[in-house]
Protein backbone atom coordinates (compact mmCIF):
# COMPACT_ATOMS: atom_id res chain seq x y z
CA UNK A 1 0.00 0.00 0.00
CA UNK A 2 2.65 2.19 0.52
CA UNK A 3 4.35 1.41 -1.91
CA UNK A 4 1.62 2.58 -4.50
CA UNK A 5 0.76 5.63 -2.61
CA UNK A 6 4.53 6.05 -3.30
CA UNK A 7 4.05 5.23 -7.00
CA UNK A 8 0.96 8.29 -7.03
CA UNK A 9 2.93 10.64 -5.80
CA UNK A 10 6.02 9.78 -8.06
CA UNK A 11 3.37 10.17 -11.05
CA UNK A 12 1.74 13.07 -10.06
CA UNK A 13 5.17 14.71 -9.66
CA UNK A 14 6.03 13.43 -12.86
CA UNK A 15 3.43 14.68 -14.67
CA UNK A 16 3.59 18.19 -13.35
CA UNK A 17 6.91 18.10 -14.57
CA UNK A 18 6.19 16.78 -18.04
CA UNK A 19 3.21 19.10 -18.49
CA UNK A 20 5.28 21.95 -18.26
CA UNK A 21 8.28 20.91 -20.71
CA UNK A 22 5.66 19.31 -23.12
CA UNK A 23 3.42 22.02 -23.76
CA UNK A 24 0.47 20.09 -23.23
CA UNK A 25 -2.61 21.65 -23.01
CA UNK A 26 -2.45 22.28 -19.47
CA UNK A 27 -1.44 25.30 -20.51
CA UNK A 28 -3.30 27.07 -22.72
CA UNK A 29 -1.32 29.82 -25.08
CA UNK A 30 -2.37 32.54 -27.45
CA UNK A 31 0.10 32.77 -30.69
CA UNK A 32 -0.52 36.34 -31.58
CA UNK A 33 -1.21 39.91 -30.64
CA UNK A 34 -1.73 43.77 -31.91
CA UNK A 35 -0.87 46.83 -29.79
CA UNK A 36 -4.20 48.46 -29.07
CA UNK A 37 -4.52 51.22 -31.29
CA UNK A 38 -2.81 49.37 -34.17
CA UNK A 39 -4.37 48.50 -37.24
CA UNK A 40 -3.75 47.44 -41.29
CA UNK A 41 -4.43 51.28 -41.91
CA UNK A 42 -1.79 52.75 -39.71
CA UNK A 43 0.76 50.80 -41.84
CA UNK A 44 -0.98 52.36 -45.27
CA UNK A 45 2.03 54.43 -46.95
CA UNK A 46 4.10 53.29 -45.02
CA UNK A 47 7.86 51.48 -45.55
CA UNK A 48 8.97 48.45 -43.82
CA UNK A 49 12.63 47.48 -43.53
CA UNK A 50 12.79 43.60 -43.04
CA UNK A 51 15.72 42.49 -40.59
CA UNK A 52 17.70 39.92 -41.52
CA UNK A 53 16.33 36.75 -40.12
CA UNK A 54 17.87 34.82 -37.06
CA UNK A 55 18.43 31.08 -37.63
CA UNK A 56 18.93 28.60 -35.51
CA UNK A 57 18.92 24.91 -36.55
CA UNK A 58 19.91 22.13 -34.55
CA UNK A 59 19.67 18.64 -32.77
CA UNK A 60 18.08 17.54 -29.46
CA UNK A 61 20.06 14.96 -27.52
CA UNK A 62 17.83 12.61 -25.44
CA UNK A 63 18.28 14.73 -22.17
CA UNK A 64 17.18 17.57 -24.08
CA UNK A 65 20.21 19.72 -24.60
CA UNK A 66 20.13 21.57 -28.13
CA UNK A 67 23.23 21.28 -30.15
CA UNK A 68 23.81 23.28 -33.21
CA UNK A 69 24.15 22.30 -36.70
CA UNK A 70 25.96 24.71 -38.93
CA UNK A 71 24.84 22.74 -42.27
CA UNK A 72 21.03 23.25 -41.40
CA UNK A 73 21.16 26.57 -39.88
CA UNK A 74 22.73 27.68 -42.94
CA UNK A 75 20.27 25.58 -45.63
CA UNK A 76 17.35 27.02 -43.74
CA UNK A 77 18.59 30.51 -43.66
CA UNK A 78 19.14 30.91 -47.17
CA UNK A 79 15.76 28.93 -47.71
CA UNK A 80 13.42 31.51 -45.03
CA UNK A 81 15.13 34.54 -47.05
CA UNK A 82 14.37 33.08 -50.63
CA UNK A 83 10.56 32.31 -49.20
CA UNK A 84 10.43 36.37 -47.25
CA UNK A 85 11.62 37.09 -51.02
CA UNK A 86 8.98 35.52 -53.10
CA UNK A 87 6.31 36.75 -50.43
CA UNK A 88 7.08 40.25 -50.35
CA UNK A 89 4.73 41.22 -53.04
CA UNK A 90 1.76 40.10 -51.34
CA UNK A 91 2.52 42.92 -48.86
CA UNK A 92 0.25 46.38 -49.86
CA UNK A 93 4.00 47.77 -48.39
CA UNK A 94 7.13 48.66 -49.95
CA UNK A 95 9.48 46.53 -47.77
CA UNK A 96 13.21 47.14 -48.20
CA UNK A 97 16.07 44.67 -47.37
CA UNK A 98 18.15 45.60 -44.07
CA UNK A 99 20.95 47.62 -45.88
CA UNK A 100 24.18 46.04 -45.96
CA UNK A 101 25.86 47.79 -43.34
CA UNK A 102 29.58 47.60 -41.41
CA UNK A 103 31.14 48.64 -38.07
CA UNK A 104 28.86 49.81 -35.33
CA UNK A 105 25.79 50.45 -37.08
CA UNK A 106 25.55 47.00 -38.71
CA UNK A 107 26.29 46.28 -34.55
CA UNK A 108 23.42 48.25 -33.93
CA UNK A 109 21.06 46.19 -36.30
CA UNK A 110 22.48 42.53 -34.87
CA UNK A 111 21.99 43.62 -31.07
CA UNK A 112 18.30 44.71 -32.13
CA UNK A 113 17.78 41.43 -33.60
CA UNK A 114 18.95 39.72 -30.62
CA UNK A 115 16.77 42.15 -28.28
CA UNK A 116 13.54 41.20 -30.65
CA UNK A 117 14.30 37.35 -30.40
CA UNK A 118 14.54 38.23 -26.25
CA UNK A 119 11.49 40.20 -26.14
CA UNK A 120 9.35 37.97 -28.37
CA UNK A 121 10.42 35.06 -26.74
CA UNK A 122 9.51 37.00 -23.38
CA UNK A 123 6.14 37.92 -24.93
CA UNK A 124 5.40 33.92 -25.39
CA UNK A 125 6.28 33.06 -21.97
CA UNK A 126 5.20 35.45 -19.74
CA UNK A 127 1.87 36.70 -21.37
CA UNK A 128 0.81 33.95 -24.58
CA UNK A 129 1.08 31.28 -21.50
CA UNK A 130 -2.19 32.05 -19.89
CA UNK A 131 -0.53 29.91 -17.22
CA UNK A 132 2.12 31.60 -16.80
CA UNK A 133 1.12 34.80 -17.10
CA UNK A 134 3.03 37.66 -14.86
CA UNK A 135 0.44 39.15 -12.41
CA UNK A 136 1.21 42.38 -13.58
CA UNK A 137 0.14 41.47 -17.14
CA UNK A 138 -3.41 40.10 -15.86
CA UNK A 139 -5.21 42.90 -17.76
CA UNK A 140 -4.19 41.53 -20.76
CA UNK A 141 -3.02 44.45 -22.74
CA UNK A 142 -0.29 44.06 -25.38
CA UNK A 143 2.56 46.54 -24.20
CA UNK A 144 5.96 45.60 -25.23
CA UNK A 145 8.72 47.68 -26.46
CA UNK A 146 12.18 47.48 -27.74
CA UNK A 147 12.80 50.87 -26.59
CA UNK A 148 12.59 54.16 -28.81
CA UNK A 149 16.27 53.59 -29.62
CA UNK A 150 15.01 51.59 -32.60
CA UNK A 151 14.82 55.39 -33.99
CA UNK A 152 18.23 55.15 -35.38
CA UNK A 153 16.82 51.71 -37.45
CA UNK A 154 14.63 54.30 -38.69
CA UNK A 155 17.16 56.35 -40.06
CA UNK A 156 19.60 54.45 -41.18
CA UNK A 157 16.82 53.06 -43.38
CA UNK A 158 13.99 55.69 -43.80
CA UNK A 159 11.38 52.95 -42.94
CA UNK A 160 8.83 53.52 -40.22
CA UNK A 161 8.17 49.89 -39.16
CA UNK A 162 11.12 47.13 -39.09
CA UNK A 163 9.91 43.16 -39.71
CA UNK A 164 11.93 40.93 -37.58
CA UNK A 165 11.99 37.27 -38.04
CA UNK A 166 13.49 34.39 -35.98
CA UNK A 167 13.34 30.66 -35.82
CA UNK A 168 14.99 27.73 -33.04
CA UNK A 169 14.58 24.41 -34.47
CA UNK A 170 15.90 21.79 -32.55
CA UNK A 171 15.32 18.42 -34.16
CA UNK A 172 14.99 15.67 -31.62
CA UNK A 173 17.64 13.05 -31.67
CA UNK A 174 17.00 9.57 -32.46
CA UNK A 175 18.33 8.89 -28.66
CA UNK A 176 15.43 11.63 -27.89
CA UNK A 177 12.58 9.84 -29.62
CA UNK A 178 13.49 6.34 -28.36
CA UNK A 179 12.94 8.10 -25.00
CA UNK A 180 9.97 10.09 -25.76
CA UNK A 181 8.48 6.77 -26.86
CA UNK A 182 10.09 4.92 -23.38
CA UNK A 183 8.04 7.87 -21.51
CA UNK A 184 4.66 7.33 -23.36
CA UNK A 185 5.08 3.45 -23.08
CA UNK A 186 5.82 3.26 -19.72
CA UNK A 187 5.06 6.76 -17.78
CA UNK A 188 1.93 6.90 -20.32
CA UNK A 189 3.03 10.69 -20.28
CA UNK A 190 4.18 12.74 -22.95
CA UNK A 191 7.53 14.14 -23.91
CA UNK A 192 8.59 16.91 -26.22
CA UNK A 193 11.08 15.01 -28.67
CA UNK A 194 12.19 18.69 -30.94
CA UNK A 195 11.87 22.36 -30.23
CA UNK A 196 10.23 24.33 -33.12
CA UNK A 197 10.01 27.98 -32.51
CA UNK A 198 9.31 31.31 -34.92
CA UNK A 199 8.26 34.67 -34.26
CA UNK A 200 7.52 37.40 -36.16
CA UNK A 201 6.86 40.74 -34.98
CA UNK A 202 6.42 44.24 -36.05
CA UNK A 203 7.97 47.45 -34.47
CA UNK A 204 7.54 50.91 -34.82
CA UNK A 205 10.66 51.97 -35.05
CA UNK A 206 9.58 56.03 -33.72
CA UNK A 207 8.40 53.97 -30.70
CA UNK A 208 10.15 51.23 -30.23
CA UNK A 209 6.25 49.40 -29.94
CA UNK A 210 5.90 45.60 -30.55
CA UNK A 211 2.57 46.60 -32.46
CA UNK A 212 2.27 43.11 -34.29
CA UNK A 213 3.49 40.00 -33.34
CA UNK A 214 3.12 36.12 -34.15
CA UNK A 215 5.24 33.87 -31.85
CA UNK A 216 4.56 30.20 -30.94
CA UNK A 217 6.87 27.38 -29.68
CA UNK A 218 5.37 24.41 -31.73
CA UNK A 219 5.70 25.39 -35.56
CA UNK A 220 4.96 23.64 -38.46
CA UNK A 221 7.04 22.77 -41.79
CA UNK A 222 10.61 21.29 -41.73
CA UNK A 223 13.03 24.19 -42.28
CA UNK A 224 15.60 22.40 -43.77
CA UNK A 225 13.23 21.74 -46.78
CA UNK A 226 11.99 24.61 -49.43
CA UNK A 227 7.86 22.90 -49.02
CA UNK A 228 8.26 22.91 -45.60
CA UNK A 229 10.21 26.55 -45.13
CA UNK A 230 7.09 27.69 -47.49
CA UNK A 231 4.56 26.09 -44.27
CA UNK A 232 6.41 27.91 -41.81
CA UNK A 233 6.86 31.47 -43.86
CA UNK A 234 2.98 31.31 -43.97
CA UNK A 235 2.66 30.30 -40.21
CA UNK A 236 4.65 33.24 -39.43
CA UNK A 237 3.52 35.96 -41.27
CA UNK A 238 -0.19 34.60 -40.58
CA UNK A 239 -2.68 37.47 -39.79
CA UNK A 240 0.33 39.85 -40.73
CA UNK A 241 -1.74 43.41 -41.46
CA UNK A 242 -2.87 44.03 -44.77
CA UNK A 243 -0.68 41.03 -46.24
CA UNK A 244 -2.85 38.79 -48.57
CA UNK A 245 -3.59 35.08 -47.95
CA UNK A 246 -1.25 32.36 -49.66
CA UNK A 247 -3.82 29.49 -49.91
CA UNK A 248 -2.36 26.36 -47.81
CA UNK A 249 -1.11 24.10 -49.97
CA UNK B 1 8.49 -5.59 -14.77
CA UNK B 2 8.21 -5.06 -11.14
CA UNK B 3 7.20 -2.64 -8.73
CA UNK B 4 10.77 -1.96 -8.08
CA UNK B 5 12.06 -1.79 -11.45
CA UNK B 6 9.76 0.21 -12.95
CA UNK B 7 9.98 3.01 -9.97
CA UNK B 8 14.01 2.53 -11.38
CA UNK B 9 12.44 3.79 -14.90
CA UNK B 10 10.53 6.46 -13.72
CA UNK B 11 12.96 7.61 -11.66
CA UNK B 12 15.32 7.55 -14.99
CA UNK B 13 13.19 9.40 -17.13
CA UNK B 14 12.18 12.07 -14.64
CA UNK B 15 16.20 13.18 -13.56
CA UNK B 16 16.86 14.43 -17.10
CA UNK B 17 13.79 16.17 -16.98
CA UNK B 18 14.23 17.68 -13.94
CA UNK B 19 17.52 19.09 -14.82
CA UNK B 20 15.98 20.31 -17.42
CA UNK B 21 13.11 22.06 -15.44
CA UNK B 22 12.51 25.51 -16.80
CA UNK B 23 12.37 27.79 -13.82
CA UNK B 24 9.81 30.12 -15.52
CA UNK B 25 6.98 27.92 -15.20
CA UNK B 26 6.26 28.19 -11.82
CA UNK B 27 3.78 30.51 -9.66
CA UNK B 28 4.12 34.32 -9.67
CA UNK B 29 2.74 36.97 -6.51
CA UNK B 30 2.45 40.79 -7.27
CA UNK B 31 4.34 42.99 -5.19
CA UNK B 32 2.67 46.40 -5.45
CA UNK B 33 4.18 50.07 -5.93
CA UNK B 34 4.85 51.83 -3.10
CA UNK B 35 4.11 48.73 -0.95
CA UNK B 36 7.29 47.50 1.86
CA UNK B 37 7.69 44.46 1.16
CA UNK B 38 9.46 41.58 3.82
CA UNK B 39 12.00 39.18 1.09
CA UNK B 40 12.89 37.03 4.26
CA UNK B 41 15.22 39.12 6.37
CA UNK B 42 15.43 42.18 3.88
CA UNK B 43 12.29 45.05 3.43
CA UNK B 44 12.52 46.63 0.17
CA UNK B 45 9.83 49.14 -1.44
CA UNK B 46 9.44 49.51 -5.00
CA UNK B 47 8.26 52.24 -6.73
CA UNK B 48 6.46 50.05 -9.76
CA UNK B 49 4.56 46.94 -9.93
CA UNK B 50 6.25 43.73 -9.83
CA UNK B 51 6.28 40.16 -9.78
CA UNK B 52 7.75 37.47 -7.36
CA UNK B 53 8.45 34.05 -8.84
CA UNK B 54 7.39 31.63 -6.13
CA UNK B 55 10.45 29.67 -6.40
CA UNK B 56 13.95 30.76 -5.61
CA UNK B 57 17.01 30.85 -7.39
CA UNK B 58 19.22 29.91 -4.31
CA UNK B 59 17.81 28.67 -0.49
CA UNK B 60 17.70 32.31 0.87
CA UNK B 61 17.08 34.06 -2.52
CA UNK B 62 14.20 35.39 -4.24
CA UNK B 63 13.89 36.76 -7.53
CA UNK B 64 11.52 39.71 -8.87
CA UNK B 65 10.95 40.64 -12.46
CA UNK B 66 9.01 43.08 -13.85
CA UNK B 67 8.88 41.58 -17.95
CA UNK B 68 10.59 38.17 -17.92
CA UNK B 69 13.71 37.16 -16.39
CA UNK B 70 15.45 37.91 -19.85
CA UNK B 71 14.46 41.77 -19.57
CA UNK B 72 14.79 42.41 -16.25
CA UNK B 73 15.49 40.02 -12.88
CA UNK B 74 16.01 41.66 -9.59
CA UNK B 75 17.77 39.05 -6.82
CA UNK B 76 17.55 39.47 -3.28
CA UNK B 77 19.57 37.80 -1.39
CA UNK B 78 19.43 37.58 2.52
CA UNK B 79 21.18 35.59 5.24
CA UNK B 80 23.53 32.64 3.05
CA UNK B 81 25.02 31.29 5.94
CA UNK B 82 28.71 30.19 6.08
CA UNK B 83 29.43 27.11 3.96
CA UNK B 84 26.58 27.22 1.68
CA UNK B 85 26.37 28.58 -2.12
CA UNK B 86 24.70 32.14 -3.23
CA UNK B 87 22.19 30.03 -5.81
CA UNK B 88 21.31 26.51 -6.49
CA UNK B 89 23.31 23.91 -7.34
CA UNK B 90 22.96 22.79 -10.75
CA UNK B 91 25.65 20.58 -11.73
CA UNK B 92 27.43 19.94 -8.57
CA UNK B 93 30.02 17.28 -9.84
CA UNK B 94 30.75 19.03 -12.95
CA UNK B 95 30.32 22.99 -12.57
CA UNK B 96 30.06 22.99 -8.23
CA UNK B 97 28.99 26.82 -7.27
CA UNK B 98 31.66 28.84 -4.62
CA UNK B 99 30.55 28.31 -0.85
CA UNK B 100 30.35 31.83 0.57
CA UNK B 101 32.62 32.10 3.48
CA UNK B 102 32.42 34.65 6.33
CA UNK B 103 35.64 35.24 6.46
CA UNK B 104 35.91 36.70 3.03
CA UNK B 105 37.08 40.16 2.52
CA UNK B 106 35.24 43.06 0.28
CA UNK B 107 37.56 42.05 -2.72
CA UNK B 108 36.83 38.70 -2.19
CA UNK B 109 33.05 39.26 -2.39
CA UNK B 110 32.83 40.16 -5.83
CA UNK B 111 35.28 37.06 -6.98
CA UNK B 112 32.49 35.14 -5.43
CA UNK B 113 29.57 36.77 -6.97
CA UNK B 114 31.36 36.48 -10.17
CA UNK B 115 32.13 32.81 -9.94
CA UNK B 116 28.84 32.57 -8.85
CA UNK B 117 26.58 34.54 -11.40
CA UNK B 118 29.04 32.60 -14.09
CA UNK B 119 28.21 29.31 -12.74
CA UNK B 120 24.35 29.18 -12.00
CA UNK B 121 23.54 30.86 -15.23
CA UNK B 122 26.33 29.48 -17.41
CA UNK B 123 27.77 32.39 -19.16
CA UNK B 124 30.96 32.36 -21.01
CA UNK B 125 31.32 35.76 -21.90
CA UNK B 126 31.09 38.32 -18.38
CA UNK B 127 33.20 41.07 -17.56
CA UNK B 128 32.93 42.98 -14.33
CA UNK B 129 33.54 46.45 -15.16
CA UNK B 130 34.14 48.22 -11.54
CA UNK B 131 34.40 47.05 -8.40
CA UNK B 132 34.00 49.91 -5.57
CA UNK B 133 32.58 50.31 -2.10
CA UNK B 134 28.89 50.53 -1.09
CA UNK B 135 26.19 49.72 1.47
CA UNK B 136 23.15 47.96 2.31
CA UNK B 137 21.14 49.05 5.09
CA UNK B 138 24.18 50.77 6.51
CA UNK B 139 26.33 47.94 6.53
CA UNK B 140 29.81 48.36 4.94
CA UNK B 141 30.08 46.29 1.28
CA UNK B 142 30.53 46.52 -2.75
CA UNK B 143 28.94 47.33 -5.54
CA UNK B 144 29.61 45.39 -8.76
CA UNK B 145 28.80 46.89 -11.54
CA UNK B 146 29.35 43.57 -14.64
CA UNK B 147 28.41 42.51 -18.72
CA UNK B 148 27.84 39.72 -20.17
CA UNK B 149 26.35 37.99 -23.37
CA UNK B 150 23.17 35.86 -23.48
CA UNK B 151 24.38 32.25 -24.76
CA UNK B 152 20.60 31.85 -26.10
CA UNK B 153 20.42 35.41 -28.26
CA UNK B 154 23.77 36.76 -27.59
CA UNK B 155 22.17 39.73 -26.33
CA UNK B 156 24.61 41.88 -24.01
CA UNK B 157 23.46 42.68 -20.79
CA UNK B 158 24.36 44.80 -18.32
CA UNK B 159 23.89 43.99 -13.90
CA UNK B 160 24.92 45.81 -10.86
CA UNK B 161 25.04 43.80 -7.57
CA UNK B 162 25.47 45.03 -3.93
CA UNK B 163 26.83 42.57 -1.29
CA UNK B 164 27.42 42.94 2.51
CA UNK B 165 28.60 40.52 5.17
CA UNK B 166 26.23 40.76 7.97
CA UNK B 167 26.35 38.84 11.43
CA UNK B 168 28.49 36.43 9.27
CA UNK B 169 25.73 36.04 6.85
CA UNK B 170 25.76 36.99 2.85
CA UNK B 171 23.03 39.72 2.15
CA UNK B 172 23.14 40.69 -1.45
CA UNK B 173 20.85 42.59 -4.21
CA UNK B 174 21.24 42.08 -8.29
CA UNK B 175 19.78 43.56 -11.39
CA UNK B 176 20.44 43.11 -14.53
CA UNK B 177 18.42 43.51 -17.71
CA UNK B 178 19.46 44.09 -21.59
CA UNK B 179 22.08 46.96 -22.23
CA UNK B 180 19.51 48.21 -24.96
CA UNK B 181 16.39 49.90 -23.40
CA UNK B 182 16.01 47.83 -20.38
CA UNK B 183 18.56 48.47 -17.83
CA UNK B 184 18.61 52.33 -18.69
CA UNK B 185 14.37 51.98 -17.82
CA UNK B 186 15.08 49.95 -14.96
CA UNK B 187 18.39 50.68 -13.00
CA UNK B 188 17.04 54.42 -11.83
CA UNK B 189 14.28 52.16 -9.72
CA UNK B 190 16.86 49.75 -8.54
CA UNK B 191 19.11 51.95 -7.35
CA UNK B 192 15.87 53.43 -4.73
CA UNK B 193 15.07 49.63 -3.63
CA UNK B 194 18.59 49.06 -3.14
CA UNK B 195 19.49 52.61 -1.04
CA UNK B 196 16.39 51.86 0.95
CA UNK B 197 16.72 47.86 1.50
CA UNK B 198 16.63 47.38 5.20
CA UNK B 199 18.00 43.97 7.14
CA UNK B 200 16.17 43.36 10.20
CA UNK B 201 18.85 40.01 10.53
CA UNK B 202 20.65 40.86 14.15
Amino acid sequence: MKMKNHSAALFAVLFLFLSVLSDTPALAQEKGAVREGFSAEALQGQKIVLVRPSVWVGEQSMAGVPEPNADWTAQSRELLVAELGRRQAQFSNVIIAEPELVGPEAKLFADYRSLFSTVARSVMVYQFFLGNRLPTRKKGAFDWTLGDGTSRLGELTGARYALFVTTRDEYGSTGRKIFQLLAAGIAGVGVQSGVHQGFAGLVDLETGYLVWLNADGQMGGDVRTEDGMQKRVRQLLEDFPGLAEEPAH
Amino acid sequence: MTRQNRMQVLCLIAMPLLATASPAMAGWKLKPAGQAAIVDNITITPAADWNQWTGRPGKQGRTWTRDGFELNSLEVFSGVPNGQPLYRERNRKQNPLPKFDKSMLLPDLATFFERSFRTYYNIADFTVNETVPDSISGHQGIRVTYRFVSATDELVLLGEARLAVVGGQLYAINFFAPELHYFDAGIGEVHDIMDGAQISAK
